[in-house]
């Protein structure tokens, strides 16, 4: 039990975050995802010590570190930005909070040292963060949360920052250090996509509330109601009268699980819009006055604007939602 | 109460602390006083509104009234009249200037005063050539003096408006053909009416709390002349009359906090107002030789006394008195400055001490205090507003509990006493400097520094002070000009110069000003000493001055509350 929270609130004006219960996996990587404003950063600030919540626990190994100052808590944390001390070099950077434990200065290299081996900076330990490349100061970043071996490692945004170009290559380091390391990791991001290829877990927040939590399969496959399944990747939402399904009031499913042909189907339109995406075609279909319905479908099937089409689905496939929450998955 | 809040409050409180006992209890305690009368034998006794009463019994009322209304409202409006052309003339020739500009502000008040005096005295001074008339005598003299030295400030705060305009605003005022005095009246004087504000409010209270051209001013042209109520209200207390000088703190308190509310709001004032613009206003640009010529005018007119007192300070004691006065010194002496270092020394190291000391405690105690109350929102509006209206409200007002306070811990006359009151006038200026500094200062900083594993008090040490170099030394600059050049507080608590017989009791603390102030006396009169110590005191300012010229705009920068 590495790290719970237990009936936590915290009030922002208008805003209320209110997570009941929540274990984090140990030694695994866990995801908070949510839209902005959703509370995911406030859960990390309390968690990190930054905040304090109004009332409820948190338990790290049993212990309860509600009261803990950040600085009395065994988690680190990568901020969205780096927060790098400009005015020490990479090293001096990392050494702060060794040389805070008043350790000694042979013991405080061969951890640096270590550690920059570990993260791939070890050639850049010299320079100062306005020397660095945003991958290099994040690397440093991780480095001075990491080298104090936190119980946790928190991390804000991590590829917020980056260039799309890196993000994927910073995406599978992370991961892997995380394995490596045997690390217990909470990676909060708003990016879904992110979330779903990087996450042993997803904790998924709107609003201020856990709404469901899970392998990234889970929450793709089996959503709890209809938030998690439009957050997660692209979906189609019908009214259930439409497909003719009375014990539901809408109809869910993923484009990928949709089949187009040309005379059989329980749904029927006009191809409005494609879109290449290399690997594979997205097609928007005109159902009813203004009502799309996106379909996935192979990049050599042949469709243009303006077909009438029949929409296939199987039934296995269909998310069913009554009042908005999942009855069947 | 959580960690992290007691770190904080051991930041902020020191400064906190110190501000309640020496600010708000003088405040209160002079309302009380003054109600008061002192006997011959120096009991006090409870006379209820009495002081109050003789207001309308004391003769020299009428006069006093008068000299400090013409002060309080005369210096204004000159500074912002005369301000808002060379803001603009500063503005189109570039602010490289504005480093000229400023050397009057930098310059000690006793010294402006004396350079001034030195001027225009009509047979030794440059005045000989133009009138035959004793302008000593005069009260817009003291105003002379005033603008001399306060316009500078009232054009930093005009022209910090006018550089803030933004540069689409002008473009677009540009385009639609505006220009000239026509954009002048209908976007640039709307659009800065806060600053206008501003600096007409805090001139119109340097002009209320008018002192050191008056008591340089008083020796030259004898008592009661040049005096207003805050130099009478000092003198009072100085012959032994506290309860009445309180009761005219009392009044001038309560009109300096009026005029520190206006202030106050006119910082944090959105409020625009539109200026009339008849339409036979000219609407295109004065050639750039204009402004220069402006420029040339106003910098002539502050660099004059300056170069005046430099040249007095090096002619013999035969040709300082000569007449007519020359205006090149034919001979280059270095007699003046001997005898001031002679008879200056203890003043000199009095003040440099005093200063130096003082400048280190209001920055130790004002940067954790700023911190706090910009990033952890310490004390909130309410402090923030107490720390403008002290920064607006001048030190006189103090000295009468204060007296008391160090008559009763036996340090009157020594360098404790200037240690322990100075930082009064240097806390509110360096926190306000400061606050609006830390206001940008990165707060994930702090927090990473948390993470890492320091308190809240290492974290301000290891990691805050380091990265606000810039900051902290603009604010030293300040509270080292305004102890440097302080009056009120060594005028008050302190009646001889450093006893340097004894030099380990730190006794004997009349600072540099004061000398000045002697020298300039009717018994000593002497004209070249007055200028050699002049010369020296404005060397540690300008120096600040010239290390801190890129930052000028940073020191009043940002505002609003």
């Amino acid at each position: 039990m590495p790290l719970r929270l237990q009936n936590i609130r915290k009030k922002y004006g208008k805003f209320e975050l209110a997570i009941d219960e929540h274990t984090f996996m140990d030694k695994s990587y866990n995801v908070v995802l949510g839209p902005s404003g959703s509370g995911k950063t406030t859960t990390l600030r309390i968690i990190a010590g930054l905040e304090f919540p109004d009332s409820g626990r948190i338990l790290l190994d049993d212990e309860d570190i509600t009261d803990l100052p950040p600085f009395k808590r065994n988690i680190g944390l990568v901020f969205q930005n780096y927060a790098l001390y400009p005015h020490l070099t990479a090293y001096e950077n990392i050494a702060v909070p060794l040389k805070i434990k008043k350790m000694s200065k042979e013991e405080i290299d061969k951890r640096i040292k270590r550690v920059a081996e570990i993260l791939g900076i070890a050639g850049e330990l010299e320079k100062y963060p306005s020397q660095l490349s945003g991958g290099q100061q994040q690397r440093v970043a991780i480095a001075r949360a990491l080298v104090k071996e936190p119980r946790i490692l928190l991390l804000d945004e991590p590829l917020s920052n980056l260039d799309a170009r890196i993000r994927i290559e910073v995406r599978g380091f992370l991961k892997e250090l995380q394995r490596e390391l045997e690390m217990t990791v909470i990676h909060v991001t708003h990016d879904q996509e992110e979330a779903m290829s990087i996450a042993d877990n997803i904790v998924l927040l709107n609003a201020g509330k856990i709404v469901q939590s899970g392998s990234p399969f889970e929450i793709y496959r089996k959503p709890k109601d209809i938030f998690v399944f439009n957050f997660i990747g692209y979906s189609n939402l019908l009214p259930a009268k439409l497909l003719g399904i009375n014990n539901a009031d809408s109809v869910g499913f993923r484009p990928e699980d949709a089949r187009l042909s040309n005379n059989e189907g329980i749904l029927k339109g006009k191809v409005k819009r494609l879109q290449y995406l290399g690997s594979y075609k997205l097609i928007e279909i005109e159902i009813d006055e203004g009502r799309l319905v996106l379909v996935r479908v192979k990049p050599d099937e042949d469709w243009k604007e303006g077909d009438i089409v029949h929409i296939d689905v199987p039934i296995s496939s269909l998310i069913l939602f009554k009042d908005g929450v999942a009855t069947q998955g | 109460m959580r960690k992290i809040n007691k770190y904080i409050f051991l930041l902020s409180i020191p400064a906190v602390a110190y501000l309640f006992i020496f600010t708000i209890y003088p405040i209160l305690s002079n309302f009380i006083l003054s109600l008061y009368t002192q006997d011959v034998l120096g009991n006090l006794h409870y006379t209820g509104l009495d002081n109050y009463l003789w207001f309308q019994k004391d003769p020299y009322l009428l006069r006093i009234t008068s000299n400090t209304l013409l002060y309080m409202i005369s210096t204004p409006v000159l500074d912002v009249l005369l301000a808002i052309p060379l803001a603009v003339a500063l503005k189109r020739v570039g602010n490289k200037w504005l480093f000229l500009i400023m050397l009057p502000a930098f310059i000690p008040p006793v010294t402006a005063a004396s350079m001034w005096y030195l001027m225009i005295n009509p047979f030794f001074g440059l005045a000989y050539y133009f009138t035959k008339e004793n302008l000593a005598s005069s009260i817009w003299t003291v105003v002379l003096v005033n603008v001399w030295r306060s316009l500078p400030m009232a054009t930093l705060i005009i022209y910090s408006g006018l550089a803030s305009i933004p540069k689409e605003i002008e473009a677009a005022a540009s385009v639609d053909g505006i220009r000239g005095a026509k954009k002048l009246m209908m976007i640039d004087l709307p659009l800065i009416v806060p600053q206008i504000m501003a600096a007409f409010v805090l001139m119109t209270i340097t002009g209320l709390f008018t002192f050191d051209p008056i008591y340089i001013g008083t020796s030259q042209a004898g008592p009661r002349i040049l005096d207003n109520l805050a130099y009478y209200a000092f003198d009072q207390f100085y012959s032994g009359v506290p309860g009445y000088a309180a009761a005219i703190i009392v009044l001038m308190s309560i009109i300096s906090t009026a005029l520190s509310v206006i202030y106050i709001r006119a910082l944090g004032s959105r409020k625009l107002v539109k200026f009339p613009a008849p339409s036979f206003l000219p609407s295109s640009d004065l050639p750039a030789w204009v402004h220069k010529v402006v420029m040339a005018l106003y910098l002539f007119f502050f660099i004059v006394p300056m170069y005046w007192v430099i040249a007095v300070s090096l002619k013999t004691p035969i040709e300082l008195i000569s007449i007519p006065p020359t205006v090149i010194p034919k001979t280059f002496s270095s007699a003046n400055y001997m005898l001031m270092f002679g008879d200056g020394l203890p003043y000199i190291i009095t003040t440099l001490a005093v200063s130096s000391i003082n400048t280190l405690t209001t920055l130790v105690l004002s940067a954790p205090l700023a911190y706090t109350m910009a990033l952890h929102k310490t004390g909130g509006r309410k402090l923030l507003i107490y720390i403008l209206y002290l920064n607006a409200t001048p030190t006189l007002i103090y000295i009468i509990p204060l007296f008391a306070i160090l008559k009763y811990l036996g340090i009157i006359n020594t360098w404790w006493a200037l240690m322990l009151t100075y930082p009064i006038m240097t806390i509110p200026v360096t926190t306000w400097i400061l606050y609006n500094y830390y206001l940008k200062f990165p707060k994930q900083l702090e927090e990473a520094s948390q993470m890492d594993g320091l308190n809240p008090l290492r974290t301000f040490i290891r990691t805050v002070i380091p990265l606000s170099k810039s900051g902290l030394s603009v604010a030293a600059i300040y509270a080292f000009l305004y102890s440097w050049g302080a009056l009120v507080f060594p005028l008050a608590f302190t009646y001889s110069p450093y006893d340097l017989s004894h030099p380990l009791s730190f006794s004997g603390a009349q600072t540099f000003s004061i000398f000045i102030g002697l020298l300039m006396s009717p018994v000593s009169m002497s004209y070249g000493g007055v200028a050699a110590a002049g010369v020296i005191s404005s060397i540690p300012p300008l120096i600040f001055l010239y290390f801190g010229r890129n930052n000028l705009q940073k020191i009043w920068g940002s505002g609003g509350v």
